[in-house]
């Protein structure tokens, strides 16, 4: 298939995409669709860290909880507007991204894994500790949604996934996104040609928190309620699960994994527990035989052209 | 003045010397050559020219200045390029990739990088693998793809670590008229090298390396004749 041939579907996929709410009456699906679209924004937010640069973080869902709590703060307590306050949350998740990244700096691999790990378990015990402003497992409640009508809601957090995608698209196809793939694939060999390692990876972390930060925003002002328990493993477990099952290092990649991971799980509801297993061995065997993931494969059958950057050293 | 120079550079690893108080001078223009042993301290002092590492004594100055404290992508500004005994291409990148992740430095322009990368893949006979991922070139090709990645920074100093070992001896030939058609475009050369018959083709001047020690240094004539280095490659 040529490439135009590929546009011209991907824009139609977009379009019945687009109108589809208005032409259902279905809500729940609508419902479903919208936290896909949290989560998707969240999973390619991830790839910008993990997928570009190579640092394998396990504190993303980490800066997406403090994005709901700091959105969350802005309304209960000063009253702002949802929007507004969404974009704090980003905001302040960019600011977060800055830290952990200068943090990482000292670490590689599994060391980088484990001390970003060490940031979520302390956030869940942050958030559990200081009731008062967190409200602790039982979450603070009554936050004010940017819209009550499913049919906007589900317009508004996806035009924030497509610019979202857009944005980290034309980022990574930039000479920026080559250099931090080429740290991701050679640190040495990076400084080598010039390129300041240490600026590009506080750089991603910055730009993938802050739209980790902007996927909180959006999924409190959704629920209308956050707590404690947005720092579970849980949440961190999908989210690889997306970025693994999706393919990434492509941006679309994760994207696709979240659709993937969360219509499954949302349609699989009937075999309970099962679910986390089940997607489990799917990723282990789109690892195994396709470690480019689903994006890789679609575009091989559809280009027959083999995509690149799924893996990660 | 001149370009580079090594003073007493001293490197330790744990217990082991690496280098050892090892000195050495670079003029501008010139081509010169390392031999030594396997495990003689080349590759560590390029490591600490190029700023992989730093030293534990002595002092490098780069037309004058001290150097020694810069990272490696400071020193590619101030015009110090490197290749790797092991070439290190981004192997996931394609060719043409690999040559624009790297970063514009004074002269080569943000309009003419393309055209600049082009010209450069051209000069070393990969024009037709622009889009070819570079893991999969041969060892020679990413060798060649490698230097040219380092010329896209418009380097006066070239540290090159062993471009000859393990190619195909027309790439050998090919890498030898490189050098020294760009030699004589006033790029200067530090080759590190166990390929002694090309080396000592190309070199103005040889620096013998034994157990992190400088043992010998002259013209290659010289170095032919000198019973050091027999010692040093023979151990008797």
């Amino acid at each position: 298939m040529k490439k135009s041939e590929i546009y011209l579907i991907t824009a139609l996929v977009l379009i019945i995409y687009s109108i589809y709410p208005l032409l259902t009456g279905d809500t729940y699906l609508l419902r479903v669709l919208i936290l896909v679209h949290i989560f998707a924004i969240l999973a390619a937010s991830l790839d910008i860290i993990v997928g570009y640069t190579g640092q394998l973080t396990a504190g993303h869902t980490a800066v997406w909880g403090w994005g709901a709590f700091t959105t969350a703060w802005m309304i209960l307590w000063f009253g702002a507007n949802p929007l507004l306050a969404v974009l704090v949350g980003a905001l302040f998740g960019a600011l977060l991204g800055l830290g952990i990244g200068i943090l990482c700096l000292r670490f590689r691999y599994l060391l980088l894994t484990l001390v970003t790990f060490a940031l979520l378990v302390l956030s869940y015990a942050l958030a559990r500790q200081f009731t008062d402003i967190t409200g602790g497992e039982l979450g603070l409640h009554g936050i004010t949604p940017i819209t009550k009508n499913p049919i906007l809601s589900f317009y508004i957090t996806f035009g924030a996934l497509l610019i979202t995608v857009v944005s980290l698209l034309v980022l990574g196809r930039s000479r920026i996104g080559l250099r931090m793939k080429s740290i991701k694939e050679d640190e040495v060999a990076a400084e080598t040609i010039g390129i300041n390692t240490v600026r590009y990876k506080v750089l991603a972390n910055v730009i993938g928190s802050f739209y980790a930060g902007l996927a909180g925003g959006l999924y409190t002002t959704y629920t209308t309620s956050v707590g404690a328990s947005i720092f579970f493993l849980d949440h961190l477990l999908r989210l690889i699960l997306m970025w693994g099952i999706g393919g990434g290092g492509t941006i679309i990649g994760p994207v696709i994994g979240a659709y993937t991971v969360m219509l499954l799980s949302e349609y699989l509801r009937f075999i309970e527990e099962l679910r986390l297993i089940l997607l489990g061995i799917i990723m282990i065997l789109i690892m195994r035989f396709f470690p480019a993931g689903l994006h890789g494969m679609i575009s091989l059958t559809l280009m027959k052209t083999p995509i690149r950057g799924g893996k990660v050293k | 003045m001149s370009l580079l120079k090594v003073e007493n550079a001293t490197k330790r690893f744990g217990g082991n010397v690496a280098v050892n108080s090892m000195s050495l001078e670079v003029n501008e223009g010139e081509i010169v050559g390392i031999i030594g042993p396997n495990g003689s301290g080349k590759t560590t002092l390029l490591n600490l020219i190029n700023g992989i590492i730093q030293l534990d004594s002595g002092a490098i100055y780069l037309r004058g200045k001290p150097i020694h404290n810069k990272k490696p992508h400071q020193l590619v500004r101030l015009g110090i390029g490197r290749t790797f005994q092991i070439t290190r291409v981004f192997r996931e990148l394609t060719v043409l990739e690999n040559m624009l992740s790297t970063v514009e430095t004074g002269k080569s322009g943000k309009n003419n990088l393309v055209e600049n990368a082009l010209k450069l893949l051209e000069l070393v006979g990969l024009s037709d693998k622009l889009d070819a991922r570079a893991g999969t070139l041969s060892g020679g090709q990413q060798k060649l793809l490698e230097l040219a990645r380092t010329l896209m920074l418009n380097p006066t100093l070239l540290l090159l670590d062993e471009p000859f070992a393990g190619v195909h001896p027309k790439i050998v030939m090919k890498l030898s008229e490189l050098i020294l058609d760009m030699r004589k475009k006033g790029k200067t050369f530090l080759i590190i090298s166990h390929d002694i018959h090309t080396i000592s083709w190309l070199s103005d001047r040889l620096v013998v390396m034994n157990e992190g020690r400088k043992v010998a240094e002259g013209s290659p004539e010289q170095i032919k004749q000198d019973r050091e280095v027999v010692r040093a490659y023979l151990g008797v």
